[in-house]
């Protein structure tokens, strides 16, 4: 696009600005100092992490001795059985068969004191199907939280060392799970670059789909990572995608998608297609046919039909053959060029879009931003709280951005708790300069039900600031902590089964 | 003079003498470039020094290009992330603080007056025009430069700066 004319105006302004003063003298003394303040805590950090480090090596090391020391030396009560019998060279009876290709992690034959050499029993592990048998099933997770096994009831869960910990279906996780690590405010320009072949998304939920790579044949989807240059084809519904840097793309017909320079790039072949990368840092391109779209920490739908490109910005800005497109409005590329902007109506395939899931909390195992540590405790994936402070709190990781349409969702039970408040505090802001209040926004409730699992949703939006009834969370705050108070008789409990954050699209 | 991919280069070995030179070649523009974004002198200076702490902390998030409109990119995301939670209470526009005027330059303080005229004038108009025109035409990047600052189109960009332009002839329209 060719610059701008000369024009004189431009040289007042010019004047203007920089006949302002500059930085003053005390932001070169500040900075140094926040400078320092970070490189001392840096240092600390680090040498504390070397110190668990080497703690938690020494305490590997010693359980490995142990261990060794057990399998090997330690006698243990074992049937004799003669050498040559099918009990002895076939481990039958209750034990499963070991699973040739799974990597041995058993020790290697050693020689063992006299009375000891007869065969350990096979300790159970992993059982491969036979062929033609049906796999079996992993343990499943049900996929919505309502039917999540009630905590009262818990499977015991304790494998033995030797036994891998069975892993949880990839569809009752729905947190987005990036596979590449991602700045955590957002506000990054340069987001890191995915190595080459790096996993660019994963399907949410079990959505029938084909994919294929460069030089390869199509095949079914078996829940595989799906790397740079994937072509995925969908089935009869819509696919949705858990994109690298936690956005969410929904899209039926075919794409392909692949990383070009620091920009995610998908190349539609056909149809409709959805994203949702708001806070994300990550610049996205839509290639069809010869058109470009882009868009950045925005949502954006684009459709394409018999050679018309149709590019909407939802939420944000998006842009078209490089002519932007304001949120609410959508552009049109023909044969005849890109049209104006025009007030988007809708589309049938936005109707039962997926949420994005921006931050959920099960608490199988304690949050990555840490519990508040008050005497809360963690039984069988359930926070339980039964005493003062009479909260459960946790923070976040290190921050949660506020964005529009987000929609908070606890399952939670209570006894003998009239009262809980929400609170939800912000991040402390950048002021250094002058004292910051955090803003705390905060909702009362009372629990509908007592001794029962409940559910209950929050749009974000919607909870006032403690401060100022006025005053509501916007685009773009940082979040830092969520804490839940109760308040009731004697025997007042409250125990939080999830915390969910989604973004929903209206 | 080293060019800004060598410095942050060196930054990123640790070597103090480049921070200086990165600081001193860039800490007024991006404060000022930034107090137009805020309007506000607190949150300029809090965004300006996060932009500085960030490259600090990650220099080869400086991938190549004009280190000073990455400084302004981040300036002005820390800047609109952290005012839109705190607009409400920063409404205001605060007046930067004028120079010192020599007190006998009767035409110098008349010129200043005005200047800040320009820019209290400035201040009042939206975001992405303000900050359009006064990456354009202040501190002289192209529409490309500006685009990728304000993380939108050319042609945005373009409407942008000639609609501030506009505004700003109409207002000052003995601005010769």
């Amino acid at each position: 696009m060719s610059e701008l004319p000369h024009d004189p105006i431009d040289e007042l302004l010019h004047r203007a600005h920089n006949a302002a003063e500059g930085a003053p003298p005390e932001f070169m003394g500040r900075l140094r100092a926040r400078m320092a303040a970070e490189a001392v805590a840096d240092k600390r950090a680090r040498l504390m992490y070397i110190r668990a480090g080497i703690a938690a090596a020494a305490v590997i090391i010693l359980a490995l001795v142990i261990g060794l020391n057990v399998e090997w030396f330690i006698p243990r009560p074992q049937p004799v059985l003669e050498p040559g019998t099918a009990e002895a060279t076939n481990t039958g009876g209750n034990s499963p068969a070991v699973n040739p290709q799974a990597p041995d992690m058993r020790p290697e034959p050693q020689p063992e004191p006299q009375g000891n050499s007869e065969p350990a029993p096979e300790t159970p592990e992993p059982k491969d199907p036979a062929p033609g048998e049906e796999p079996k099933p992993e343990p499943e997770k049900p996929e919505n939280v309502v039917d999540k096994p009630a905590p009262e009831t818990p499977e015991l869960k304790e494998p033995t060392p030797e036994q891998p910990e069975p892993n949880k279906p990839d569809d009752t996780v729905e947190e987005p799970k990036p596979v590449e690590p991602k700045e955590p405010e957002g506000t990054e320009v340069k987001p890191e670059q995915p190595k080459a072949n790096a996993i660019l998304a994963s399907v949410i939920g079990t959505t029938k789909l084909r994919v294929r790579y460069d030089g390869e044949a199509w095949h079914d989807y078996v829940d595989e990572p799906l790397r740079d240059g994937a072509r995925l084809s969908a089935g009869r519904e819509p696919v949705a995608l858990n994109l690298v840097d936690g956005g969410l793309a929904y899209f039926d017909g075919e794409l392909r998608i692949a990383m070009e320079g620091e920009s995610l790039v998908f190349s539609i072949t056909s149809d409709n297609l959805y994203i949702d990368n708001l806070e994300t840092g990550r610049e996205i391109k839509i290639v069809a046919e010869r058109y470009t779209a882009g868009m950045m920490d925005a949502v954006a739908a684009f459709f394409l039909e018999r050679s018309e490109f149709v590019a909407a910005a939802l939420v944000g800005t998006a842009s078209l053959g490089g002519e932007g497109i304001q949120s609410g409005y959508s552009r049109r590329a023909t044969s005849h060029g890109i049209g104006n902007e025009r007030a988007f109506k809708g589309d049938r395939f936005l109707k039962d879009l997926p949420e994005r899931v921006l931050l959920r909390e099960d608490f199988d195992e304690p949050p990555p931003g840490g519990m508040y540590g008050e005497g809360e405790r963690l039984e069988n994936g359930v926070a339980v709280m039964d005493k003062a402070p009479r909260y459960i709190a946790f923070r976040y990781n290190p921050t949660l951005t506020v964005v529009p349409g987000m929609v908070l969702r606890i399952r939670y039970r209570t006894t003998d708790v009239n009262k809980l408040e929400l609170e939800l505090f912000t991040m402390v802001g950048l002021k250094l300069l002058k004292k910051n209040k955090e803003t705390l926004y905060k909702r009362v409730f009372t629990p509908a039900k007592n001794g029962e699992w409940q559910e209950i949703e929050f749009e974000v939006a919607k909870i006032a600031d403690n401060a100022d009834p006025e005053n509501f969370p916007t685009h773009g705050e940082l979040l830092r902590n969520f804490k839940l108070h109760f308040a009731g008789g004697d025997k007042a409990k409250l125990e939080i089964d999830s915390v969910e954050f989604v973004r929903v699209q209206n | 003079m080293p060019d800004d991919l060598e410095l942050t280069t060196r930054l990123a070995r640790g070597e103090p003498a480049a921070l200086d030179a990165i600081l001193h070649a860039h800490r007024d523009a991006v404060v000022r470039f930034v107090r137009t974004v805020t309007r506000d002198e607190n949150s300029a200076l809090d965004a300006a020094q996060e932009a500085f702490i960030r490259l600090w902390r990650n220099p080869k998030s400086f991938t190549g290009g004009s280190l000073r409109a990455w400084l302004f990119t981040v300036a002005r995301n820390v800047a609109l992330n952290e005012f839109r939670g705190n607009r409400r209470r920063t409404a205001r526009i605060e007046r930067v603080a004028e120079p010192p005027q020599a007190p006998t330059a009767d035409r110098q303080a008349a010129d200043a007056e005005r200047l800040q005229q320009v820019r209290d004038f400035i201040a009042t108009l939206p975001e992405q025009e303000r900050s359009a025109i006064t990456l354009y035409a202040a501190e002289g990047l192209s529409q490309a430069e500006v685009a990728e600052v304000l993380v939108t189109s050319e042609g945005a960009v373009k409407q942008a700066i000639l609609s501030a332009r506009k505004k700003l002839k109409e207002r000052f329209e003995d601005f010769s």
